[in-house]
């Protein structure tokens, strides 16, 4: 499991993530990204990145992962 | 103190909306959208379960859809405005058709544009709106789901049948009928509704959304610009719904009480709310038939107000010799002065009751009684 940070066009695209990580199970919390150049994030803990994109992107969601720095 | 003014605002309101309202005001609230921290995000959450409960209300998961403004006017306005702002061009004014029944929230954005030179307008009875739809489809139909002078709806299937058919975008206006009927079936048949919270939805005034339909051809510009909470470093609005619409500080408890008042609407069944409300809208109509001198408009809408004038009396005075015997209800023109023209009530008006869901039939036969009594020469 890693943890893994995502960026969201807004809080609302935020909470809309949150709601179908989980229902599919993931716990996820809303994070303040602004210096990343985006508003708001969700931050879960994840053992497929891709998985969870795929997740989101299917349902509408627009986001991206942020690099670890 | 017998009630029958819901059509302006309900009241009472019910006791799980106000209840959930005193818990949520004693919690720290932020500004929703404009921070990471909790009180932030405590309003952000209301605000987004708001746009859940509203996206229910209307039968689709969307949403980030539903985008809030100060009132159903607003929200009129963006609808209105932004899709003629979206879809123009510069010296050539769109084709817009609009009905006699419609509330002035409708009428004067449209009124500015045609003057604007942005639109040509048609006002259109109810006769004259099929025939126009089918000969001369416009680009933009704005219709009410239910009038609020008496209720007057149109056929939104075969409306809509055509609008999809000649490519017409075609905007709800759902002041009187969110909250008092099933919109699933509506929205489908829509590109965009909006409804206020305050009425049938038993929110608090001062909040009500415009949702925009996943498969509608346009969204609409940005009518109000300003801060959003997202993309700061733009100089336009955000591209995405809601943020889109919303500019500035989204009134939070408002929202929150209407979207309480979709769950306790949810939890009792629109349906239910529906019928219990068309009884009362019956039980008018039957008491005041019998009333002499009372005339009735349109008495035959399933939903709606009740709308009458009785010979020889002023619709105001009837109304404050009602006020005087503890009843509330509206005379005028209730802002739709071209529905009083069409009915023939467009020089004094007429007198308008909307029951809803908390009152009574022991109320409505009280009103009734008083309705009878005031007046010299009624039976």
């Amino acid at each position: 499991m890693q943890i893994l940070s995502l960026s969201c066009p807004s809080v609302t695209y935020a909470q809309k993530g949150r709601r179908i990580l989980a229902q599919a199970g993931i716990k996820a919390r809303i994070i303040r990204r602004s210096r990343f150049g985006c508003s708001y994030g969700l931050e879960c803990a994840s053992a497929d990145p891709e998985e969870v994109l795929s997740l989101l992107r299917g349902k509408g969601v627009p986001c991206e992962v942020i690099p670890r720095s | 103190m017998i009630y029958l003014d819901n059509a302006a605002t309900s009241f009472p309101k019910p006791r799980a909306v106000t209840g959930a309202c005193e818990r949520l005001l004693r919690l720290p609230l932020g500004n929703p959208g404009r921070g990471g921290h909790s009180p932030a995000a405590r309003s952000a959450e209301a605000v987004f379960r708001a746009r859940e409960n509203a996206a229910r209300l209307l039968g689709t998961e969307a949403a980030e859809r539903v985008a809030f403004f100060g009132g159903a006017t607003a929200a009129l306005n963006t609808a209105i405005i932004g899709t003629v702002t979206a879809l123009g061009r510069a010296g050539s004014p769109l084709s817009v058709y609009t009905t006699v029944f419609e509330h002035n929230a409708v009428l004067r954005p449209l009124y500015a544009l045609e003057k604007q030179g942005k639109i040509t307008l048609s006002v259109l009875t109810p006769e004259g709106l099929l025939p126009a739809l089918a000969k001369a489809p416009p680009r933009v139909l704005v219709l009410t789901l239910c009038g609020n002078v008496t209720g007057r709806a149109f056929p939104l299937k075969e409306i809509s049948r055509l609008c999809k058919k000649n490519g017409t975008v075609l905007i709800a206006d759902a002041a009187q009928a969110a909250g008092h009927m099933p919109l699933e079936d509506a929205f489908s048949r829509v590109d965009m509704l909006c409804a206020p919270g305050h009425k049938g939805l038993f929110g608090w005034m001062g909040a009500g959304f415009l949702a925009v339909n996943p498969a509608s051809p346009v969204i609409p510009e940005a009518v109000f610009s300003g801060g959003s909470g997202s993309e700061p470093q733009s100089p336009g609005m955000p591209l995405l719904l809601p943020e889109r619409l919303e500019a500035g500080t989204l009134p939070v408890l408002p929202i929150a009480s209407l979207s309480y008042g979709i769950e306790f609407l949810l939890d009792r069944g629109v349906a239910s709310v529906q019928e219990q409300e068309r009884a009362h809208r019956k039980a008018l109509i039957e008491g005041l038939s019998v009333i002499r001198g009372v005339t009735l408009y349109e008495p035959e809408n399933p939903d709606g107000p009740v709308l009458y004038n009785r010979i020889g009396v002023n619709p105001e005075a009837e109304a404050r010799e009602l006020e005087d015997a503890g009843i509330c209800v509206r005379a005028g023109f209730h802002c739709a002065p071209l529905a009083h023209a069409y009915l023939g009530t467009g020089d004094q008006g007429a007198v308008r009751l909307s029951p809803g869901l908390f009152n009574t039939p022991r109320q409505i036969g009280e009103a009734l009684h008083c309705i009878e009594r005031i007046v010299p020469g009624a039976l």
